[in-house]
């Protein structure tokens, strides 16, 4: 791994060039530029946001500064549906010319790294603006770090295994696909994690043990502080902090999934670039 | 062999029974090929294709080698082979240095991007780093002939323009070994002649050259010494004259 690692630092302006070529093919024939970035996340918040006060039957005060959150999964759901494809679409450049194939599915992710950026700072300017800060400016905000890092090495631990394994079985990019489209709901992220506590314990347990859930809500409460949920008989709900022990869960299944990731992808790139 | 303290360097190059064994697999990429495949209990013999049969040489830096044969003789394979891109089946490869692998002009080339975004990353792949690109620029884009179209996107060029430029690019990297796959059959005649006086410079600055071709003139005018694959084995192994007449004379 270490050797890996060493070879990739070698190859440090290849990642560099590859990211600038998608950011920059991303723009090209455009005049939007940058705010494309931006537009589709806003699109789903506003979407969300208004289907949320017409269906629920007590919708949360403020909720869509919450949704802001779709940015950190938008930028997993994205980047792993890329890197699915990235082995393949890439195909022609890999059999012609060595370079680690790592660099493939992890420029991928730093490409969509880039957007999520652009996201974030959007997030801190719009949330200044709205007045939410900077009074609710706290400390807990540096867990942004962990949780953006964490969640990114998630996305590379599962992008290695199914950019490998869509090399041979194509349909794994159409089940990651629907099963990122379903995992939206399945995450707390349009409803309030607070709900799912109302539920039970053991429900809500069974959700945080999904990685995903735990960086989503830490995400949450690292930028604003626990929205006020009520029951439909206008009754508050327990609140949720930050969950720490299924954050610090959350991060040490990232990292086996990565190194599981990594492994798997070393182990068989050799017999993926004969069946490119 | 020879690796005497001193004189680990004198044969960039050195392949050892080197074998190497494609499984053909189908074409189907697909879980229901898979499911079907295990469903039947058994799978269907692996049917095998050796494109190299215990294949061992080595080159001493500085030498030009011309690899000739038939189509589907396996000169292809040896050259991913040597490039890194496949890993033998069996036997050793081992090659120092920087490799430029004109395997493909411009490799990563994109029809989006302009001539000179398009050398950025070209040579970037090639790995030299983005501060030396810029430094070689200008001697790139000589090299090349396409200064008034450098700010053009790709997709706006000749066939010929865009492989000149791919020549340009792989040239500028400073190779210790420079593996080349046909592709010197393109440009017109002013640029062969560059090309070739390119090769000539690598020649005297001691880069080695393992040059794959059809041309026998090219192989002639630029290799020291021919290696004559038939079958998948090394069938002669000399000087170009006497591999390209034995060649010859069993006709192509």
């Amino acid at each position: 791994m270490f050797a890996s690692l060493v070879e990739l630092w070698k190859f440090r302006s290849l990642i560099f060039e590859f990211v600038r070529r998608d950011i920059k093919l991303r723009y090209k024939n455009s005049i939007g530029g940058i705010a494309w970035s931006l537009l589709p996340p806003l699109m789903q918040i506003a979407v969300i946001t208004v289907m949320l006060k017409f269906i629920t039957a007590n919708p949360v005060q403020n909720y869509s500064a919450q949704l802001f959150v779709l940015f950190l999964w938008n930028y997993f759901q994205t980047s792993l549906n890329d890197a699915c494809t990235s082995l393949l679409s890439n195909a022609p450049l890999i059999r012609k010319i060595y370079f680690p194939r790592l660099i493939i599915p992890l420029s991928t992710l730093l490409h969509h790294f880039f957007h999520y950026i652009i996201g974030f700072v959007f997030t801190i300017v719009y949330f200044f603006v709205l007045g939410a800060y900077p009074h609710n400016l706290r400390l807990t905000f540096l867990l942004v770090i962990p949780t953006v890092f964490f969640t990114f090495i998630l996305c590379l631990g599962l992008s290695l295994m199914v950019s490998y394994l869509n090399v041979f079985y194509e349909d794994i990019k159409i089940i990651v696909a629907s099963l990122l489209g379903l995992f939206l709901y399945l995450i707390p992220i349009i409803y309030p994690i607070e709900q799912v506590l109302a539920r039970g314990k053991w429900v809500y347990t069974i959700y945080m043990l999904n990685p995903m859930s735990a960086f989503m809500v830490t995400y949450q409460r690292a930028l604003l502080p626990a929205p006020k949920v009520l029951d439909k008989f206008d009754k508050p709900l327990a609140s949720v902090g930050v969950p720490w022990d299924f954050f610090g869960i959350a991060c040490a299944t990232s990292v086996v999934i990565f190194l599981l990731g990594f492994y798997l992808f070393n182990k068989y790139q050799w017999e993926v670039v004969e069946r490119l | 062999m020879g690796s005497g303290g001193t004189i680990v360097n004198e044969y960039p190059i050195e392949v050892n029974s080197l074998t190497k064994v494609f499984k053909v697999l189908h074409r189907e990429r697909s879980l229901k090929a898979a499911v079907l495949k295990w469903a039947r209990f058994r799978f269907p013999h692996r049917e095998e294709f050796t494109a190299l049969d215990n294949i061992s040489f080595r080159i001493p830096k500085g030498q030009a080698v011309g690899v000739i044969g038939r189509n589907g003789s396996g000169k292809s394979t040896l050259l991913t082979l040597l490039a890194g891109i496949y890993r033998p089946t069996s036997g050793r490869i081992q090659v120092q240095g920087r490799i430029a692998s004109l395997l493909e002009l411009g490799a990563g080339f994109h029809p989006e991007f302009t001539g000179l975004e398009n050398i950025y990353l070209n040579a970037a792949i090639l790995g030299l780093p983005r501060s030396q690109i810029t430094e070689r620029l200008d001697s790139i884009i000589a090299f090349a002939g396409l200064e008034e179209f450098i700010d053009t996107k790709l997709k706006f060029f000749s066939s010929g323009m865009v492989a000149r430029l791919g020549f340009a690019v792989a040239v500028h990297v400073d190779p210790d070994i420079l593996l080349v796959d046909e592709v010197l059959a393109v440009g017109d005649a002013n640029f062969h002649q560059k090309c070739y006086a390119k090769i000539d410079e690598f020649k005297k600055n001691g880069v080695t050259i393992f040059f794959v071709s059809h041309d026998l003139e090219a192989v002639v005018r630029v290799c020291d010494r021919v290696i004559w694959i038939d079958k998948h084995q090394i069938r002669e192994d000399g000087k170009p004259d006497d591999v390209i007449a034995k060649y010859e004379e069993v006709g192509s």
